[in-house]
């Protein structure tokens, strides 16, 4: 009898053993193939070129070719020196407008503030319509409509977007005016977790709504909070600000950033599979300097955790 | 701080309310108002449009709706490919990446989350480290690798590649599951339910608020976001690709604002009702884990 319950013991472990192979099976071939395949071709295309309809290794003398072809360019070309300051600028005005923002406008929803239901759709209004159908709306009301406004008292604007002087602070303008949405819901969500016996005895002890938001909230939050700062470092890298929306392939050396740099080489109008090793060497160096500014600010984050001594 | 009768808090008490109330209204001031504008011009014909750019249309043309719907289109192989036809590729890209986006994360996060072996630890790590790692500059290889298993302009291999498990989507299923207890498993194991419908008509039903959050964030993404179609999927343009196309046409027909803004409008207006309509379920449904689990 003892035997028999043994043996249907190990029977259903193993069912339930082979039940969870079945569910990752699927998963992580995908990840096999399209992270650490791809990923492995990408290095491997680094150091190949384009020749003859096919890509092939390069000679060994000229191996780091694709490398110093990007090197070249990184330290000769305006293009790629205005697109990693703008590409700087664009993470720090993420880091220090846009999330204060998505944090305290996701703090006053779960406050319930009056007119709640309608600033939670007008927040996440950003999600909902397309990139694309905003950034023409802001395209044409910057170039057309506030122009046409501004004449009515003789005051002439400049083309905001074309404009050498305006066209990069209108672009941040945009990625401000567009920057929210999921993270709000997923902030608020974090928030509406927090027990209330936390913040009934925040308020006993005379606590106020921003030391509630300082003391209580953002520490309670500070996982997802982090979760996102870590994962937007690569943003710096990767971050397009919308230029493709605005102006397909064209847009002008000044306003450019990394991501569109890099993206634009591979989709342009222009772009061939010739273009494709050039793309790969240089995301691995852009990997190569992210990978420690991530792991330091995850080191940071890790080690300024309010809530690590609780743990 | 007291709640007044609707449920919403009385802000006068704390000027860090009254901030955030004002804060939040010169957003959706300056959120709204653009949109708000091109709704207002797309009624409009050019020379209306020119003399009052900002003020009311003398007169309402709703053909240029018409207009933009018979103007929005992509050429395939020298052919136009008009509206309807993007609308059913369109449909047929977000639901087909939708579905996989959301079904391959939440089996994967179940798995993860309730199965306590160590592998699973492994998976939830692997899920982190591609989203802390960032690896720049892959697309050129995705697309080589794409090319290379023939799914390069078929929309099954586009569903195949859209089917991952890593990324935000699994954290919120994850962190849905972590709040489940596994007590409503062990009561069904005890009258011989399978590991299948333990699965399916025991656990996934208590996560389904975070399961249809999930699936409609990710529908509204897939519906908007055009690149995916250009790059992977040159004969069957989507809707978003269309417009994307559309603003940089030349024919005098349709390169003016009101056209150009009622484009816009068409494409915004069935998401926004989608989203109007379920809002709600959006809202409080969807939490995340941090970097440790």
């Amino acid at each position: 009898m003892r035997a028999r319950k043994l043996g249907g013991l190990k029977s259903s472990k193993r069912k339930r053993l082979i039940f969870y192979i079945c569910l990752l099976a699927y998963p992580l071939a995908h990840y096999a193939v399209f992270y650490i395949g791809v990923n492995i071709n990408s290095v491997l295309l680094a150091f190949k070129k384009f020749d003859g309809g096919e890509f092939s290794f390069l000679e060994a003398s000229n191996f780091f070719a694709n490398f110093s072809n990007f090197s070249g360019d990184l330290f000769k070309t305006s293009l790629l020196k205005y697109a990693a300051k703008n590409s700087l600028l664009m993470y720090g005005v993420s880091l220090l407008i846009v999330l204060p923002l998505n944090l305290m406008f996701s703090f006053f929803l779960y406050k319930k503030i009056p007119l709640k239901g309608f600033y939670r759709i007008v927040l996440f209004l950003p999600q909902i319509v397309s990139s694309i159908v905003m950034a023409m709306m802001f395209k044409y009301f910057v170039e057309r409509g506030l122009p046409g406004l501004f004449s009515k008292f003789n005051i002439e604007l400049p083309t905001l977007l074309t404009d050498v002087k305006t066209a990069f602070s209108t672009i941040i303008a945009y990625n401000i005016w567009a920057g929210f949405g999921t993270q709000i819901i997923i902030y608020s969500g974090a928030m509406s977790r927090i027990s209330e016996e936390l913040v009934e005895s925040g308020k006993l002890d005379g606590m106020n709504m921003f030391q509630e938001f300082i003391r209580i909230t953002l520490p309670l939050i500070y996982p997802t909070v982090s979760l996102f700062l870590v994962a937007g470092v690569a943003g710096i890298f990767t971050s397009q600000a919308a230029l493709y929306n605005f102006f397909g392939d064209e847009a002008q050396a000044n306003v450019s950033t990394l991501g569109y740099f890099l993206f634009v080489r591979v989709i342009g109008k222009s772009s061939t599979f010739n273009d494709y090793p050039y793309a790969a060497a240089a995301g691995l160096l852009f990997t190569a300097a992210a990978l420690p500014i991530t792991l330091g600010a995850k080191y940071l984050l890790d080690r300024f955790d309010p809530m690590r001594d609780a743990i | 701080m007291k709640r007044k009768k609707n449920g919403s808090v009385n802000i006068y008490k704390s000027p860090f309310l009254i901030t955030g109330f004002w804060l939040l209204a010169l957003y959706a001031l300056i959120l709204l108002a653009p949109m708000l504008w091109a709704f207002i011009t797309s009624f409009k014909d050019r020379l209306d449009f020119l003399d009052n750019p900002f003020g009311f249309p003398d007169k309402w043309h709703f053909s240029n709706y018409a207009t933009a719907f018979r103007n929005i289109y992509v050429p395939v192989s020298g052919q136009p490919v008009h509206m309807p036809i993007l609308l059913l590729n369109s449909i047929l890209y977000a639901v087909g990446c939708t579905l996989m986006h959301t079904l391959v994360p939440l089996v994967t996060a179940y798995a993860a989350e309730k199965y306590r072996y160590r592998f699973s630890n492994f998976v939830y790590a692997l899920v982190i480290v591609a989203l802390i790692i960032p690896i720049v500059g892959s697309l050129p290889s995705e697309i080589q690798i794409m090319r290379a298993l023939g799914f390069y302009d078929n929309i099954i291999g586009i569903w195949i590649l859209k089917g991952t498990f890593l990324g935000t989507n699994f954290l919120i299923l994850y962190a849905a599951f972590r709040s489940v207890p596994w007590e409503f498993a062990e009561a069904a194991q005890v009258d011989r339910a399978s590991q299948f419908r333990i699965m399916t008509q025991i656990m996934f039903p208590m996560v389904s608020k975070a399961v249809f959050a999930v699936a409609l964030l990710s529908f509204i993404a897939y519906w908007n976001e055009y690149t995916t179609a250009m790059i992977y999927l040159p004969s069957m343009p989507t809707v978003s690709y269309g417009l994307y196309r559309f603003q940089f046409a030349n024919t005098q027909e349709i390169n003016y604002v009101p056209i150009q803004v009622a484009g816009c409008m068409l494409m915004t207006i069935p998401l926004f009702v989608l989203f109007m309509a379920f809002h709600n379920r959006l809202m409080g449904n969807i939490a995340i884990g941090g970097l440790k689990g």
